[in-house]
């Protein structure tokens, strides 16, 4: 019997990522994006609105929660960095052409291994908060690399997994926190313990590079800057970023070339890994968060950090912009609902802006293929993973 | 040697030096990183010896602003609404403004409630011990200007920047357990269902409590205990009454926040009695509930407001309420049928005048 004619969800998420590559039909893009965007703020408003609040003072409330003083540009940038790093590790798999959903899971891995370290490892001085971060990069990366294996040997679609590992994550903490493994010793008279770790010790923690005057610049935003200029760098300008553009743009071109496309790719997917569990890492060890293991450490930075890519168009430079901005929501969304008006809101408003920056080239794409224009990547794929372990 | 080798040597260093640091961390324990206790947590009507705050409107803008943080729905008609409604309904009385937030994740606790700092609250009162994670924000500069106002259940350390309010949750379930016990007896059933949300240490502990106090009076009742994961997924909530009364259970305490009305609704056809989760609600009909049980952290929080408006709040102390000494908490059974009244009103005073150690008790039936 004949199957029915399939597209394979790998072949769609290249085709997505394809899409949303920088440097197609610039003006057009550009338009359509400005009109969406106004769209969306104009929805925004209306939403806004209709739950009985006021458009001007919601935005008030936002620029006084993330930019119109100290506090909130603190708080704004402490958002920023952990969001960077999801997004920056989400572009290096994106330009090998693997889509990496999971990087929620990661960010919470990432600060298990954190945790583990960096309470029962007794370390002198800043040696533990480097090791706790590093246990957290290779936390997530493990993580991620456990789909790469999936994919590698299974053929399991790497979309797939890394969503659905996300869950397991999320089990695998909940659990951690809830059984001697690391939750809390109990405090106080009850000897009850709540479902957290210990918080992490003073060595365990990142420092603050100052306050200027009371505006505080956390580490963790210069680890992000340096990982988002290093990345850019390395995949613009290195032999090993041509290699990995060229794998993301077109695999089969890069294997006849000699790049080991499966390693590679797997790598690479690793290596986002590893980002979102740095992430988590500095989650865990920053002001942002309580400085413990929380089932709900990750926050949906994950996510975020996601979206953060996707609006960047996956290129880390422009995601240093496009964090801050998110950053900016995040922070005047916690004051906005301080004022009443329900955060899920400030979610509706971060999901129509991306919408706003996500839609247009995918639009274009569309406009294109009606037009009976030359489809924009070398697709239809081979059949993946039998050819990609040959390849190997 | 090949590059590929030499990277192959490199990455299985680096692994071994990562299987020996994780082999070095798993020799030291939880207690070890455990964080010291704060002196000045203890028992008593009214511990501590902190200072009184000069008036309602701490930082001195004109205005009384209290903000509250909630982990739960505080539409729930049930506990975590009961915090937000009593602040309410005080601050209107005082012509005071209320911010409030409900569904606040622990983790996103220290967040908001410098969130609720920044906008220059007066009071910032955290509706529930799941949120202690925002008290180190109490300690900030950000937070200089506010008063902290925190329900706990034995599990925070004070310190000088917050007011404590708690009750010990085994005399309240003890007595919950007592009062069903005294209709099971009647009716001739011996199988109780308790269905909660997280499986978390306090949870447990009033399963357990609330089994010791139906044995009080039924030794051979039986409690099956479901932890559906979620106080506020009504859905799994359903599920978890629907099977527990399919098991035989005449008696469904649902120990939850925004799901206790859709599992009460669902033992009430099953013709199962219901107990509430920390407010009065005898009067209800749709759900109906046969005994309410009285912890509710507003009558606690509205009484706290009291002295805030008195200017008598004193940061650094705690508040513990006893059961059979002060108003709350209590516990009252709907539609008392003959003695039943007396006899509870007669355990609740032995509670009160310590003629009955609940932890004792709660020890040797639970």
């Amino acid at each position: 019997m004949r199957a029915a004619p399939t597209m394979a969800p790998d072949d769609l998420g290249r085709r997505v990522l394809a899409h949303l590559r920088p440097g197609r039909d610039g003006w057009l893009t550009t338009s359509l994006t400005i009109v969406l965007v106004a769209v969306a703020l104009g929805v925004s408003a209306l939403l806004l609105t209709l739950t009985g609040a006021s458009p001007s003072a919601s935005l008030s409330a936002i620029w006084t929660g993330s930019l119109a003083n100290t506090t909130g540009w603190t708080t704004t940038l402490l958002n920023a960095a952990p969001l960077l790093l999801v997004a920056v590790g989400a572009a290096i798999c994106a330009s090998a052409g693997t889509f990496n959903i999971g990087q929620e899971g990661q960010v919470l891995i990432g600060g298990l291994f954190g945790a583990w370290v960096g309470l029962r490892l007794a370390l002198p001085g800043p040696m533990l908060v480097v090791v706790v971060m590093a246990a957290a990069a290779v936390g997530g990366g493990l993580w991620a690399a456990l789909s790469a294996l999936m994919y590698r040997f299974r053929g399991v679609n790497v979309v797939v997994s890394t969503l659905l590992m996300t869950f397991l994550a999320i089990q695998l903490v909940t659990f951690a926190v809830s059984t001697p493994w690391l939750q809390e010793s109990a405090q106080g008279s009850s000897g009850i313990a709540d479902a957290q770790s210990n918080p992490l010790p003073a060595d365990a923690l990142l420092g603050g590079l100052g306050q200027y005057p009371s505006m505080q610049l956390n580490a963790g935003l210069f680890l992000a800057l340096v990982a988002a200029v290093g990345v850019a760098l390395v995949l613009s300008r290195s032999r090993w970023g041509f290699r990995v553009r060229m794998v993301g743009l077109n695999p089969l071109t890069a294997k006849h070339t000699g790049v080991r496309v499966a390693a590679l790719g797997g790598f690479t997917l690793a290596l986002s890994g590893a980002f979102a569990g740095l992430a988590g890492g500095l989650l865990l060890a920053s002001p942002v968060s309580p400085n413990r293991l929380q089932a709900g450490l990750s926050d949906n930075v994950g996510w975020d950090g996601l979206l953060v890519a996707l609006v960047a168009r996956n290129r880390p430079l422009i995601a240093i912009p496009v964090s801050f901005g998110f950053a900016v929501l995040r922070a005047g969304g916690d004051f906005l609902s301080a004022t009443g008006v329900p955060y899920y809101l400030v979610d509706i408003v971060k999901a129509l802006l991306v919408l706003a920056f996500v839609a247009p080239p995918l639009l274009v794409g569309l406009l294109r293929g009606r037009r009976g224009a030359t489809p924009p990547t070398p697709f239809p794929l081979p059949a993946v993973p039998t050819k990609m372990k040959a390849a190997v | 040697m090949t590059s590929h080798s030499m990277l192959r040597r490199r990455v299985a260093a680096t692994g071994l030096a990562l299987a020996g640091a994780l082999a070095l961390s798993a020799c030291a324990d939880n207690a070890a990183t455990a964080p010291k206790a704060t002196p000045g947590a203890s028992g008593g009507s009214d511990s501590g010896s902190g200072s009184g705050l000069k008036g309602p409107d701490v930082n001195g803008d004109g205005k009384v602003v209290i903000g509250v943080l909630s982990p739960g729905d505080i539409n729930d008609r049930g506990y975590y609404q009961s915090f937000v409604d009593s602040a309410d309904a005080f601050a209107k009385e005082k012509g005071w403004t209320v911010v409030k937030r409900g569904s606040v994740p622990p983790s996103d606790a220290l967040t908001a409630a410098r969130a609720l700092c920044q906008q220059q609250v007066d009071l910032v009162a955290l509706g529930a011990s799941e949120l202690k994670t925002a008290i180190p924000a109490s300690e900030e500069p950000v937070c200089a200007k506010s008063a902290w106002y925190v329900p706990m259940q034995g599990n925070i350390d004070q310190t000088p920047r917050i007011v404590l309010s708690t009750d010990d949750p085994n005399q309240s379930m003890l007595v919950a357990g007592y009062a069903t016990g005294l209709k099971m007896k009647a009716a001739g059933h011996t199988k109780a269902g308790f269905i909660t949300g997280l499986k978390a240490d306090f949870s447990v502990a009033a399963s357990t409590a609330f089994l010791a106090g139906i044995r009080e009076v039924v030794p051979k009742a039986t409690l099956t205990t479901t932890y559906t994961g979620d106080f506020n997924d009504s859905a799994k909530a359903k599920e978890a009454t629907q099977a527990q009364l399919s098991q035989g259970v005449k008696v469904i305490y649902p120990y939850l926040g925004g799901a206790t009305d859709a599992s009460a609704n669902l033992a009430n056809a099953g013709g199962a009695l219901t107990l509430t989760p920390g407010t009065d609600r005898c009067d209800s009909n749709s759900p109906k509930f046969d005994i309410s049980v009285m912890f509710s952290p507003g009558d606690y929080f509205r009484a706290a407001l009291e002295e805030f408006a008195r200017h008598n709040l004193k940061m650094g102390t705690t508040r513990v309420w006893q059961l059979g000494v002060d108003p709350y908490p209590t516990v009252k059974i709907c539609d008392g049928q003959g003695d039943e009244d007396q006899q509870l009103a007669e355990f609740i005073k032995k509670i009160g005048s310590k003629e009955i150690d609940p932890a004792a008790e709660v020890k040797r039936l639970g």
